[in-house]
């Protein structure tokens, strides 16, 4: 037995010593090995070992069949006696697959959903060693967030001074949207909005691996005066000619032509960075129009700063180095003020899970969202397993006497077994299969229901197969095996005697499940009635404002000559207030919900520059305070024929004159406050505290500074004639504002769109708990009938002694308002802990109350009696003869 | 009556055939030179169970060489049953063949 070079390897033949089935094994591993000898000695090792492969494969179907019985293939008799077993029962067959296909489905879905949210970013060939440069704010000494808004100094510094960092790119994304026009030489050049606008660095297209698709992108950014665009911008724009050397007009932050250098595919959906139109960041830094023209790079926070480091770098080693460097350019710019600078350095695989920062590019998709989902999928699925235990070990009775013939006459406990075992593996096969057509073809719908956009390629990542062999896999075994077990243990004589083994326990256990089942009914079913309540509370929550009836109109953004736009926007002003139907008119650089203009800090002036706190400010004109409604409750309202006013005059709210430590509303009226280094201003009157960005923040300091005009015109109106007012306002403004498209919507349906993330959260908790709740009724309609078939005989007996149907209808029901009680109480702490966590998270919250968890186990209890009144009234109302006579 | 399928009936007359010989890896090779049918290294064994199952083939266990990893051989012989199964199909292939008409004969023959 000595070994040479031409015999089977040693993993190769543990390989079949596993595999193949004991009878034949010998043989079979010594015919192996025999061949691979004379072809290794003929041919070479390496066909040999593509010879062992190839026959392994195809040996493969006999060893298993083999394995399974003795002396030829029982597999195909099982599949045989499975499907008519199956369609014997066409009602349970239903149930069973139609069950565990909605489980599957909706948790394939979930994976699908979590697969793809977890791999934003990992695209770029650099996807490791690529990060983005957070920047710590603090409050009172303390950091209180770090968030991704740089200065667009930090770049060029950092990459000189800090040896590890071989790339760094800053991006100006355009913060809303532009107005984009194609230049092609007519009269009246065709207008886009555009929000994926960014400023870049030339260096972005060699850092981030965007394809490109006609031209070459770095060279392009490396020119002034060009632009990148993505495929979809480009065609929307030109069409199909071809769009390279032509012309756009980009307005926001500057205004300036470009021609069009490159053409890049679009930008995967899971990007976080999401452009349509790239252009180089000098066009924004260096134009002597702009805002950052006069300045070093060191006051304005609005740029993104990414990094590539070498691969072996220390990233907390960096992350100090970064500091230090920016620290001492800092104090430099700042006549040799210092300050620390805290730096963090973000993977950028994690910033679309893990930042909190809403407004970046796209929207982030908090991390506790995937993890609630994954929850919510694993839990629908657990439903649909324990629905299918419970159905196939019910009928266990049923089938107990098919059991004991076949052990009668012969068959051992293991072919029982097996062929119990076909049977699932068969019947959760069907379920897969549907499940996989189910959740492609719902793939779109949850894309809108969750707001993402998962691309159909999904089904390509192999991640999701993975899944869904985990998901098949882990079902067949854990909810063939238990049901096979029971099933093939039955004692031929007992049972054919009449009497089954199925005992205590094993209804012990389907009760079990059954109370596990409805505990999570109950769950999703209240968490989706406390969500509902906390939206509701939240937008009945008094705004300080008044949104009703409150047109928005944006500003024209193709503006030729500023004093001649000056004089049409107070025509326009002055045109729509004499309208009938507008009682007020306002001009403000943002409106509730939209945002903040500026974040900045403040102080008394009487107070040390080194006590300053964290601000937010908006510019109003006049008129503002009045067309919303807001509560001037000390002070008085901006006079705008007042010099003093104009420049120096700022409203406050009560939670400024809070912070500042003025002793009352009235003692902070024309008290000195200085914003930044050295704005100093007055404040003119104090506004009843309001929600700026609705109640789901907290009530902080809001400034509203003097402007005349700005970026939204506000209007109330009646509502009578809405249409020709809007029509008007539009006639006036194409007059007034040529080329210009009239953008309008109402503020309080804009204000709503804050709620966006709760309203989706509630759609997906009650769909969610509504496929629970199908699923667990589908199981209860099994069950019941199943029992009342199988009481049938006592029902029948008990009919003929005198009982009314009423009476044998709770007899068959009334354990299910127990299980519904255990399954409320095993609910109340689970749902109370994540529903405290959640409702935490908001300014103002509801306080959890009994009700939210007693109509839930209501819901639950009546879908039980219901799902299984059906059969339950069926056999209490049939003669009971009929039952007696049975057998 | 029992009748052998064509499989059974290739599988038997291999094992004929190869007389001494009948080994597994042999079979396999003989069933393919005869007919291109190919079964897999594993694959041969579960035909010819069956027809152990039935009394055709009878098996015992042959020597192990050095090549086979000390494995031994098993080796089938036909059973007396076999033959006469054999025999009965070859005779019912005869009858069949003999009574068949003249003009059929000649098509069969001269088609060619």
């Amino acid at each position: 037995m000595t070994r040479n070079s031409n015999s089977l390897p040693s993993w190769a033949l543990s390989l079949l010593e596993r595999i193949v089935p004991y009878r034949n094994r010998d043989v079979v591993i010594g015919d192996f090995a025999e061949i691979f000898h004379y072809v290794a000695r003929e041919d070479g090792w390496l066909p040999a070992i593509r010879w062992y492969l190839w026959q392994f494969m195809r040996s493969l179907p006999s060893f298993v069949m083999n394995g399974f019985s003795v002396g030829g293939s029982m597999v195909g008799s099982y599949v045989k006696v499975a499907v008519r077993n199956l369609s014997k029962r066409k009602f349970y067959a239903a149930l069973n697959i139609g069950g565990l296909a909605i489980g599957m489905a909706v948790c394939l879905l979930i994976l699908q959903y979590v697969v793809f949210e977890t791999s934003y970013d990992s695209f770029h060939e650099n996807a490791e060693n690529l990060y983005r440069v957070n920047l710590g704010s603090y409050q009172e000494g303390e950091l209180i967030s770090q968030d991704p808004y740089t200065f667009h100094a930090i770049a060029p510094l950092i990459l000189e001074t800090v040896p590890e960092i071989e790339r760094a790119v800053r991006i100006h994304p355009s913060y809303g949207t532009a107005t984009v026009r194609v230049l092609d030489g007519t009269d009246a050049p065709v207008s886009f909005r555009e929000s994926g606008v960014g400023f870049v660095d030339a260096e972005f297209s060699a850092m981030f691996t965007y394809l490109s698709a006609i031209g070459d992108a770095e060279t392009t950014l490396n020119s002034r005066g060009t632009a990148v665009l993505s495929k979809s911008a480009a065609r929307r724009f030109f069409g199909d000619t071809d769009p390279i050397g032509r012309m756009i007009d980009v307005r926001r932050w500057v205004d300036g032509e470009y021609a069009v250098g490159a053409v890049i595919e679009d930008m995967p959906t899971n990007s976080h960075i999401r452009f349509d139109i790239m252009l180089p960041i000098e066009d924004l830094i260096e134009n002597e129009n702009g805002q950052y023209a006069e300045t070093d790079g060191w006051s304005w926070t609005n740029f993104v700063t990414y990094v590539q480091l070498g691969s072996s770098a220390d990233i907390s080693a960096v992350e100090k180095k970064i500091a230090t460097v920016v620290d001492a350019s800092r104090a430099e710019s700042r006549g040799g003020r210092t300050s620390s600078a805290s730096i963090e350095l973000q993977p950028i695989q994690r910033i679309h899970l893990y930042s909190d920062t809403e407004d970046m590019f796209s929207a982030n998709a908090a991390y506790k969202t995937v993890l609630f989902l994954s929850i919510i999928g694993i839990f629908i699925l657990l439903i649909a397993w324990v629905n299918y235990v419970n159905l196939t070990t019910a009928r266990a009775v049923e089938r107990a006497r098919e059991v004991g013939i076949r052990k009668a006459s012969g068959a051992k406990r293991s072919q029982v077994f097996s062929q119990f075992l076909v049977e699932s593996l068969f019947l959760n096969l069907v379920a897969l299969v549907l499940a996989v057509a189910a959740a492609h073809y719902a793939l779109p719908l949850l894309n809108e229901l969750v707001g993402v956009s998962i691309p159909t390629t999904i089904w390509q990542s192999k991640l999701v197969w993975i899944g869904l062999i985990g998901i098949f896999g882990v079902g067949a075994i854990v909810a063939s095996l238990y049901p096979s077990l029971v099933l093939s243990a039955f004692q031929p004589i007992s049972v054919l005697k009449g009497k089954y083994g199925s005992g205590v326990a094993g209804t012990r256990l389907r009760k079990g499940l059954v109370v596990f089942q409805f505990a999570l009914s109950i769950s999703l079913i209240s968490g989706m009635y406390i969500v509902y309540e906390q939206v509701q509370y939240l937008r009945g929550v008094d705004l300080g404002f008044d949104l009703d009836q409150t047109l928005v109109v944006q500003r024209p953004s193709i503006i030729d000559n500023d004093e001649e736009y000056r004089s049409n926007r107070e025509i326009f002003k002055s045109r729509a207030l004499e309208l009938a139907s507008i009682s007020n008119a306002a001009m403000s650089t943002s409106i509730p919900g939209v945002g903040y203009n500026l974040g900045t800090i403040f102080r008394r002036e009487s107070v040390p520059d080194t006590e300053v706190l964290p601000v937010n400010v908006v510019w109003v004109n006049d008129t503002f305070i009045d067309t919303y409604k807001f509560e001037l409750i000390a002070g008085r309202n901006f006079q705008a024929d007042n010099e003093t006013d104009r420049e120096l005059g700022v409203l406050v709210n009560e939670k400024t004159v809070d912070v500042l430590g003025y002793d009352s509303n009235e003692a902070a009226i024309g008290g000195r406050i200085v914003f930044g280094r050295s704005s100093p201003a007055v404040i003119l009157g104090v506004l009843r505290d309001f929600s700026w960005m609705s109640a789901k923040s907290e009530l902080s300091p809001v400034v509203l500074s003097y402007s005349e005009g700005g970026a939204w015109y506000s209007f109330r109106i009646g509502t009578q004639n809405l249409g020709s007012t809007i029509d008007d306002l539009e006639g006036f403004y194409s007059e007034l504002f040529p080329g210009n498209t009239f953008d309008y919507f109402f503020a309080d349906e804009h204000f709503d769109e804050l709620f966006l993330a709760e309203e989706r959260l509630q759609t997906l908790v009650s769909l969610f708990a509504a496929f629970a709740i199908l699923v667990a009724a589908l199981g209860l309609v099994g069950l019941s009938a199943l029992t009342a078939s199988q009481r049938i005989k006592e029902i029948s007996i008990r009919k003929v002694l005198g009982a009314s149907d009423f009476g044998i209808a709770r007899l068959l029901t009334g354990h299910f308002a127990l299980l519904v009680i255990i399954g409320v109480a095993l609910a109340v702490p689970a749902v109370y802990f994540v529903a405290d966590g959640w409702l935490n998270e908001f300014a103002v919250r509801i306080s959890l109350s009994a009700e939210q968890f007693l109509i839930p186990g209501l819901i639950v209890l009546m879908m039980a009696l219901l799902s299984s009144g059906f059969h339950v009234f069926r056999v209490a109302h049939a003669n009971p003869i009929e039952g007696i006579r049975s057998d | 009556m029992n009748m052998l399928s064509r499989t059974e009936e290739m599988l038997l007359l291999a094992v004929c055939r190869l007389q001494t010989e009948a080994f597994g890896i042999n079979i396999r090779k003989e069933v393919e030179a005869l007919t291109g049918k190919r079964y897999s290294v594993g694959g041969i064994y579960v035909p010819l169970d069956r027809l152990v199952k039935k009394g055709f083939l009878s098996t015992k266990t042959g020597r192990a060489t050095e090549n086979r990893l000390g494995r031994p051989k098993r080796l089938f012989t036909i059973s007396s049953v076999g033959l006469a199964a054999l025999r009965e199909s070859r005779s019912l292939y005869e009858a069949m063949w003999a009574s068949l008409p003249e003009p059929v004969v000649k098509q069969l023959t001269f088609s060619g």
